[in-house]
Order: structure tokens, then sequence, then C-alpha cells
């Protein structure tokens, strides 16, 4: 294979090294730890109330552990792909996750609760709008991974921010105001990692806010549109409101205090005084019952993850392979971010699940593909720093 | 920029985001955690406040007047009921309390969504009923409720008083302590010790479920029954005091002195204030208050001045038996007639009483009264002689017409013994009477009201005058006195000069047994009397009730009238209306233990009417004397007296 940049090919011993690199290990167990902790927090929150309705108080547990199961078949399966390859195919993956997302909103499929976010397969749901993130990250660094030699022109600029665009605005549809987020974040931080000059990311963030305010000033949104950007997106499920839920969130994870109250003591994890608990309130469990130093480790083992993700973007042996890992890395960083801030009351809730933690199995198997996209790229390293694929 | 600083940056900024979520998260656990801590139990617990029962009220000997039972009350938590059962529920009330369901439904709009509304009392019968069907009763509960129970009925109800449904006034005074569906005291002792009455509420503290239903008990603060009140009156001496007032009553209207509408009558203890008995007429069953009164119900009988405790608040003219005080300024002051320098110095009285313009300075004046012949301040009380006092009013305004300090030396006197201002008695709404003066009478004319309130001459000529002074002299004009400060004055007159503050109450008691409150002896002042004072005043006093005396008819009864003294009273209200009759009463008069004030307005001749009232009560008091009957023919003793009485 022809080297470039190899500032010592020619050193002795170099090729006798040269074997294949193992897998990032450090990020599987980091990931494999949170969504242990994930499932135990799922059985907290849920175990009582399934009593009290006189189903078995293990039964959503047990279901998020059979996504785990298939979670790291997927993971594996991440691995063992080329990443490579996935821009040969980047079109068609494209064009299939738009096709469900417009199947989505069709009258085909019938709205749950006022939205129309999940595909009814029977068994289990499947949520689209989770595997578009990863088609979305595939896309960008197909599209800006040329920029690296022949330049970020705004042609190339405009070209990605109308694929990402379209599912965009499918989401929207949904309605998904965080998905769409999450679009919109990794967009920018992939364009400013693929090369966007300052210039360019200051007229892409000053058109982003001159849009918004149009569209807000304009009154393009009707009321209904504004609350579901604003309410959460289920405003059924939640009678008392978005603030009630957020102070309640507050509430639970400021009753940990430094150590917790121990797990499945938590008074009010277990009474289920935190709506939507298991799902994208879980951090509250997490806090009620850990406490400060059992949270701490939580978001510590995130940044362990942010940093594998940057690693491996650095080690990279393409600006493809090396794109995927900061669109990966962001996209898990920001919705970490939203997701806890949210339930901390520095965020506005958005309904974000909480990656790898939350209940439910389109996220979690959405995180675990991206993880192994990265184990990937990792593997495909090269053992020579710098050394790197052509094209 | 290369890649790898793109890198550095974008790692850059999310080690900032991190630092932000690591920063907020020890702020809300660890800075700020036992608030959210607190916050946290407060939404796991539930509290439901529970009432405790009344404290009791008792006489002096321990016999109860007040009481609380607990009865089961129905009442319904609007909140537990959805609307669609709202109707069925109503329809199941009304079967089973047998009232329209009209009127059920008319209560649950007026109380209300989310409040609890009582449906009253219930029987066992029923309370078993809704317990057993209690899926067609949802919301309903049955709860133990204390009522007040008076078991005496109407004997004592103005010193009892009254409770009711606090006000929003009362509610916001009290603070989360008072239940707003609760009672509290409005009249009486009932008002006036309802902080020690009332108890104190117990607390259940539930742990909820978010949505608020109970899961379970924590704690359990039992309600305190409130604090027993031992009154200081006897219930025999009440009834005593009660017959022989309504007694006295009748005996106005067969002697056709009078028609008496209102009377009073008041026992006291001259060497402690203890009020041992007080009786207003008409009275009321404060029964009628427990379960609530109807408006119209309340203002019938306020019509009727039921609601008025004559003895604190039935101020009127106390004619003749304001000449105690007259007496005490006289010899004490050294205040008589003119051209007389002691007590025993007599004047001729023969009725009249001519006024130059010097003297009155509104003109010639004749004043008239029976003729007492030779009389002496000694006589002049036990007669009740008109013109001996107008005299001593008119040295007063010889000697101090020009003196602004003294003009009053008459009123100073009036005052120092109580009259004027209400006397402190432990009851509420006490009223204080008025002693005129010049200062008053300024007053009246500067106000709106003032030529109804004061006749023309005297905007024209001299605002206050000696006729002014002759009238208080004999308790008429302007002065007003409850008979309850005619009591605290004529005690001080004959106790060495200790003025009172009244008690009702003797002793507060918990119901551990520990004393809370003892009132005690209260004094409000003391008076240095002279020797002559001490000499003569009960010896004058006696005169009143003995041969030659006003009262020596009604008295002439008892065995032994020497061991009474006291002062009758015909008081002049107006032209149009019969004379208020009074009789304040000392017994023993050598060794003062009691004073007792009888009352009767419109009842006429104070000898023919309150001195008998008054005689039949200082028997019941007197050991050595049996009890004779206010009116001839009439009964001695109440039909219902018991034998502990005396």
């Amino acid at each position: 294979m022809p080297l470039v940049d190899g500032s010592r090919v020619g050193a002795p011993g170099i090729v006798a090294d040269r074997k294949r690199p193992g897998p990032d290990v450090t990020s599987f167990v980091v990931m494999m730890a949170l969504i242990s902790v994930g499932v135990l927090m799922i059985y907290a929150s849920t175990r009582e109330q399934l009593e009290l309705q006189n189903l078995d108080p293990g039964r959503l547990m047990q279901r998020q552990i059979i996504f785990a199961v298939i979670a790291v078949g997927v993971y594996v399966a991440g691995s063992l792909l080329d990443y490579r390859e996935f821009r040969n195919y980047a079109a068609w993956i494209y064009l299939g996750t738009l096709a469900a997302l417009i199947l989505l909103i069709s009258p085909l499929i019938p709205a749950q609760e006022n939205v129309k976010r999940w595909i009814d397969l029977g068994i289990f749901q499947v949520q689209p709008s989770e595997f578009a993130k990863i088609t979305m990250v595939i896309v960008l660094a197909t599209v800006l991974a040329p920029a690296r030699q022949e330049g970020m022109q705004w042609k190339r600029i405009v070209q990605a921010l109308f694929l990402v665009a379209i599912p965009a605005l499918l989401i929207f549809l949904q309605p998904d105001l965080g998905t769409m987020l999450v679009f919109a974040f990794v967009t920018f931080v992939m364009l400013f990692a693929g090369g966007a000059t300052w210039k360019q990311m200051i007229a892409l963030g000053g058109g982003t806010v001159g849009a918004v305010a149009v569209v807000f000033q304009r009154g393009l949104l009707k009321d209904y549109q504004l609350e579901r950007l604003t309410a959460f997106y289920d405003p059924s499920a939640d009678p008392l409101g978005i603030a009630y839920q957020q102070a309640q969130s507050v509430t639970a994870i400021g009753s940990g205090q430094l150590t917790g109250t121990g797990l499945f003591d938590g008074a009010l994890t277990n009474l289920r005084f935190v709506p939507e608990q298991e799902t994208d309130f879980i951090f509250t469990a997490v806090g009620e019952q850990l406490g400060f130093l059992g949270s701490a480790l939580v978001i510590a083992a995130f940044v362990v993850l942010l940093w594998r993700a940057f690693v491996v973007a650095a080690m990279a042996r393409d600006r493809f392979g090396s794109l995927l890992a900061v669109g990966i890395g962001s996209m898990i960083m920001f919705q970490v971010f939203v997701n806890i801030g949210m339930t901390m009351k520095i965020m506005p809730v958005t309904g974000l699940p909480l990656p790898f933690l939350s209940y439910g199995g389109s996220s979690l198997l959405t995180f675990a593909f991206a993880m192994g996209l990265l184990n990937s790229i990792w593997r495909k390293r090269s053992p020579v720093p710098g050394e790197t694929y052509i094209v | 920029m290369n890649f790898p600083r793109r890198l550095a940056v974008l790692g850059m900024a999310f080690v900032v985001l991190f630092s932000l979520l690591f920063t907020r998260l020890w702020f809300v656990q660890v800075a700020s955690g036992i608030m959210y801590e607190e916050e946290a139990s407060r939404q796991q617990l539930d509290a439901d406040r529970t009432t405790a029962a009344r404290g009791e009220i008792r006489d002096a000997r321990g016999r109860l007047l007040a009481s609380s039972r607990i009865v089961p009350e129905m009442i319904v938590d609007q909140a537990a009921v959805a609307a669609d059962e709202e109707e069925a529920l109503i329809q199941q009330i009304s079967a089973l309390l047998d009232r329209p369901a009209v009127e059920v439904r008319a209560l649950f709009e007026q109380a209300g969504p989310a409040t609890q509304l009582s449906l009253g009392m219930v029987t066992p019968e029923q309370m078993a009923y809704v317990l057993k069907n209690a899926a067609d009763f949802p919301g309903v509960v049955v709860q133990d409720r204390p009522i007040r129970v008076y078991p005496e009925g109407s004997l004592l109800s103005h010193v009892i008083g009254y409770i009711g449904r606090p006000s929003p006034d009362d509610v916001a005074a009290a603070g989360p302590d008072l239940d707003p569906n609760g009672t509290i005291g409005k009249y009486g002792v009932e008002k006036f010790y309802d902080e020690y009455l009332q108890g104190e509420r117990g607390t259940l503290l539930y742990r909820v479920d978010p949505q608020g239903r109970p899961l379970g008990l924590e704690e359990e603060l039992p309600a305190v029954q409130g604090d027993t009140v031992y009154l200081t009156l006897d219930q025999g001496l009440q009834r005593q005091t009660e017959f022989a007032v309504n007694e006295a009553m009748i005996l106005s209207r067969e002697l056709e002195e009078g028609n008496p509408e209102l009377a009073a009558a008041v026992v006291m203890d001259v060497t402690d204030g203890s009020v041992l008995a007080l009786y207003s007429y008409p009275d009321f069953d404060p029964s009628l208050f427990v379960n609530g009164i109807s408006q119209v119900e309340y203002t019938a009988l306020e019509e009727r001045n039921v609601f008025t405790s004559l003895p604190i608040q039935g101020a009127y003219p106390p004619g003749s038996t304001f000449k105690g005080i007259t007496w005490a300024a006289a010899i004490n002051e050294g205040l008589y007639p003119r051209g007389i320098a002691s007590p025993s110095g007599t004047i001729n009285c023969d009725g009249e009483l001519d006024l130059g313009i010097d003297d009155n300075e509104a003109g010639q004046l004749v004043f008239t009264d029976s003729g007492h012949g030779a009389t002496d301040l000694h006589t002049a009380l036990g007669e009740s002689c008109n013109v001996y006092f107008w005299q001593v009013a008119l040295t007063i305004w010889r000697e101090y017409k020009n003196d602004p300090e003294n003009e009053d030396i008459l009123q100073q006197w009036a005052r120092r013994l109580s009259l004027g201002e209400p006397t402190g008695v432990d009851l509420p709404f006490e009223k204080g009477g008025r002693i005129p003066d010049r200062a008053l009478y300024e007053e009246w004319a500067a106000s709106p009201q003032g030529s109804l309130l004061l006749s023309p001459d005297r905007f024209t000529e001299a605002i206050w005058r000696g006729g002014d002074i002759m009238g208080i002299a004999i308790g008429q004009g302007d002065v007003l006195a409850t008979p309850l400060q005619m009591a605290v004055a004529y005690a001080a007159l004959v106790n060495g000069g200790t003025v009172l503050e009244p008690h009702v109450v003797d002793q507060v008691i918990s119901v551990q047994g520990d004393v809370v409150l003892d009132v005690g002896r209260r004094v409000a002042r003391t008076i240095e009397f002279t020797e002559a004072h001490e000499q003569f005043i009960r010896e004058d006093l006696t005169r009143v009730t003995n041969a030659g005396g006003t009262a020596a008819a009604a008295f002439s009864v008892m065995q032994n009238p020497w061991q009474t003294g006291g002062k009758t009273g015909t008081a002049e209200r107006d032209a149009s209306k019969d004379n208020t009759s009074w009789f304040i009463g000392i017994a023993p008069i050598d060794n003062p233990r009691y004073v007792v004030a009888v009352m009767i307005v419109d009842g006429g001749i104070a000898g023919r009417v309150a001195a008998p009232a008054a005689r039949n009560i200082m028997q019941y008091l007197l050991p050595n004397e049996p009890v004779t009957p206010v009116r001839p023919g009439g009964a001695a003793t109440p039909a219902d007296a018991t034998e502990d009485g005396s």
C-alpha cells in the first residue's frame, strides 16, 4: 500500500512490527458500564409501579437487557465492518433513511399521542430518527472529507446543509425538536472539524440565528407548533406541565446529596415523583440514589467516551474516519449535555434520551452502532503514527 | 488551522460544557442538597389536622357547665369526588339523611370544589350504612367530631357565652392552629378564654404518592383537649339570683310599678372581686349555637336584647344608689351643706330647694322632694334625702367653681370607685358607663349631634353649672353605670378602699391537672378613706334596710336585718318610662363579704321591687337567715334548687 506523509517509513523494524491493531477496549468497557447502570436505574424507577399494576416488576428492565444484548451484537458488527465501505453506500443509506422518515409522517403510520415518531413492528417499535442521526454523520463525513484536499468551499457547505436539511425537516414534522437540534449541532461541529474557516462558521451561525428570528418574528409557527417546540413531546402524559417536571427532576437529583439514598432506596424514584423517569429523566434516578459521587462518575464515563472519540479522530487513517469519529463524539456529547442539563434545569426540556442509560431500544442500538463504528475506525488506524490512507 | 488544532478547539469547547455540568451537579446535590431533600420529604408527606375537643367550663364547685362530646360527623371531601359521580352521590346522601336533594346540592355548591364539606351529625345506623356501602359514597368519610354540650341550658348563659364558626378575621388572626371549619368562642367566657378552651389541634402525617393519595400513616400527634376553666360563680347561687330577679319582675307587674323586660343582677365577693352570680334577663340557651344558628333566629333573639349582658353592658342612670358615692365624697372631703361642719350636722329638709341665680347661673330653679325634716349625712343616706345631697353638690359648686382642677371633685370620687370606665372584668364587650363633666359637655357641644345632646340654653349661657353636679349627686342627669360597676364601687366603700377588678374565672387547669392560669384577686387601685368614713359607712348603709330606711319594708321579714346594708335607687330614665329599680346590698354588713347589685329596668320603686329581690339573694347568702319569698305568696327558692346550694 503506497504511503504518504510517513516520515519514518524507511525506519528499520517498522514493517516487522506491523500487525493488526487491537480493538478499543476502554470505550467498550465504559459503554457496557453505562448500559449496566441504565438497566439498574430502569429497574429502580419502574419496579414499584409495575408491581402496583400487577405486572412483573422486572418487565422493563428485561426488555432493556434484551436490547443491550442486541446492542452488543450491533457493536461487534459495526466494529467488524470496514467503515470506509459506508462511503460507497452513503447515498443508499441516505435515501433509505429519507424513505423511512417520509413513511413515518405519511398517513400510513398512525400518530401516537399526537406525535409520529415510532413505526410499530409488532414486538417492538422502531424510532427512525434515532438511526437517522448515524446516517447524517456518515453523509456529512462523506461530503466533507474531500475538503482536505480541495479546501472547504461554500459550494460544499451548501451541499452538506442541503443534504442535512431534508431529514431535519422531516424530523421537525414529527415533531421532534430535540433530534433536529442534534442534527444542527453535529453539522456545525463537523463543518468546523472538516475545515470551514472562522469566517464561514460565523456566517453560518449568524444565518441560523437570523433564520430562527425570522421564523419567530413572522409568526410562521402556529401556537401549537410553538408549544410543541417548547413543550415536551408528550403533553398528555404530563398533565402537570413541564415546569413541574423539571422542578421534580431537580428535587430528585438534589435530594441525593453527596452519597445518594442508596440503590432502590430513592423515595422519589420508587414512587415515580419524576414523570418520564425511566426514559428522558433517567439521570434523576442516578442523582437521587447514587448522589453526587455516582452522578459525577456517570458524567465522567461520558467524558472518557468523548476522549476516546477524539483520540480515534486524531488517529484515524483518513479524513472520512476522522470526521465520522468527530460526528459520533459530538452527537454523544450534545445529547449528554442537553439531557443532563435538562434534568438539572440549565437546559430546556427537549425530549432527548440519555445515551446508553435511557430506556428504549432504538436509541441504545444507534449509540452502540456508533461506538462500533468508532471501534472500526480505531482498528483501521495505522500502527505508525501519521500514516494515512490516500483519498 | 490544521485538523489536530481543530480537534483541540472542539475538545476545549466540550471541556467547558462538561465543566458546566459538573458545577451545576455540585451546586444541586452538595451545595443545596439539604434544601432539595427537605422539599422531597415535604412532597412525600401530607398532613391532616384533627380537631381538639374544647375545654370544659365548670362552676366554683366543679359542676359541669359546658363540655365537649364526640359525635360522628359526615364529611365529603369534594376533591375526591369525580364530576360524573357527584349527582349520584347527592342522591345517595339525600336518601340516607332524608334531606331533599336540592338542599344537599346547594350545600355542595356553597362549599365549592376541592373543599371538605360537613353534612352534620349522623346516627350510628347511618354511619354503618356509609361504611358498608363505601362504593356508593365516594369521598365520604365519617369523622369523630367534638361538639359543645351545655348541660344547664340557659343558666349562666351570659357568663358562659357561645361559640360559632370563626370569621375570616378570626382565622387570619389565629393562623394555622385554628381550624377554619371548627369553632371559636364568640361571647362570654367562651370568647374571653378561647385561647385556653380551644385546645391544640392534632396532626396526622401521611406518606403520599405524587397524586397525593395516602400510602400510610407516618406520624400521629394527637389533639390535646382544651383546658378546663373553673368559674368563680356558683350554680346554686346563680339559680337563686335568677329566681329572685324573675320574681321581682313579676312583683313589679303585680304592684303595677312597671312592666320590666330587662333586668340584671350580680353578686360579687367584696374581698377578692370574685363574681359569684351574674344574671341578665332575657337570657338564651348557648346550645342554639352548637350547630350554627340561622340569621333569622339570631336577629329575632338580638331584637329582644338577648345578647346584651346587662350586668356589664347595661349602663343606666344609677339613681339614688349613687348617693353612696356622694356620701363618700362628702365625708372624706368634708363637703357638707352650707353651715354644717360634720356628718352629724343637720339641715331641715322640707322637700324643696330654691336656688338663686348666683348658685346655678341659669335662673331660678326649684328642686322638690319629699320632706325628711331634720337630716344629717347618716339619715340622708338611710332615707335617701335628695335635698341633703343636693346641698352637698351646691357646696362643691360654691367651693370649687373657680378651681378647674377640683370642680369635678365628685366625679373624681366616682371614677376612683370604678365608675365611668370598664371595671376590667374578664368578659368581652364590657361597657364603661358615663360620669359627665365640663369636658364631656364641651365635647358634645363640639360634635355634630351637639344640639340633640344638649339643651339650647347651654350654648348661650353656661355649658356646665351647679345643677349638673346636683344631678350627679343623686345619680341622675347624664350619669350612667352598670350593675357591676356599682357592685365594685360599693365593695370598695365597705372593704377599706380596695377597688377590685372583678373576675368570673377562678383558675384554668390543663387536662393533666396543672394550673395554667390563676386569675385571683386583682386590685385596680386602693383609696385611703378617712376615719369618719370607716366609722360610719357600714352603720349608714344599715339604716337603709332597717326602720326608717328606704328598704326597711323589704327587709323587715328578715330575722336579723341588722346584718345587712345597702342602698336603694329609683332612677328616672325618661318621663315616658317607668323608673329603673336598683338595689345594692352588702352582707354581712359588720364584716362585709358579699355585694349584691340588682337592677330591674322599668321596675318601679326600688324599695318595693329591687330591694326584695336583693334581700332574697342575701338571705340565701347568709347562713343564719331563712330565705323568704320575693313576692307575697311566691316561692322562696326556685323549684329546681339543689340542697347543696348555700
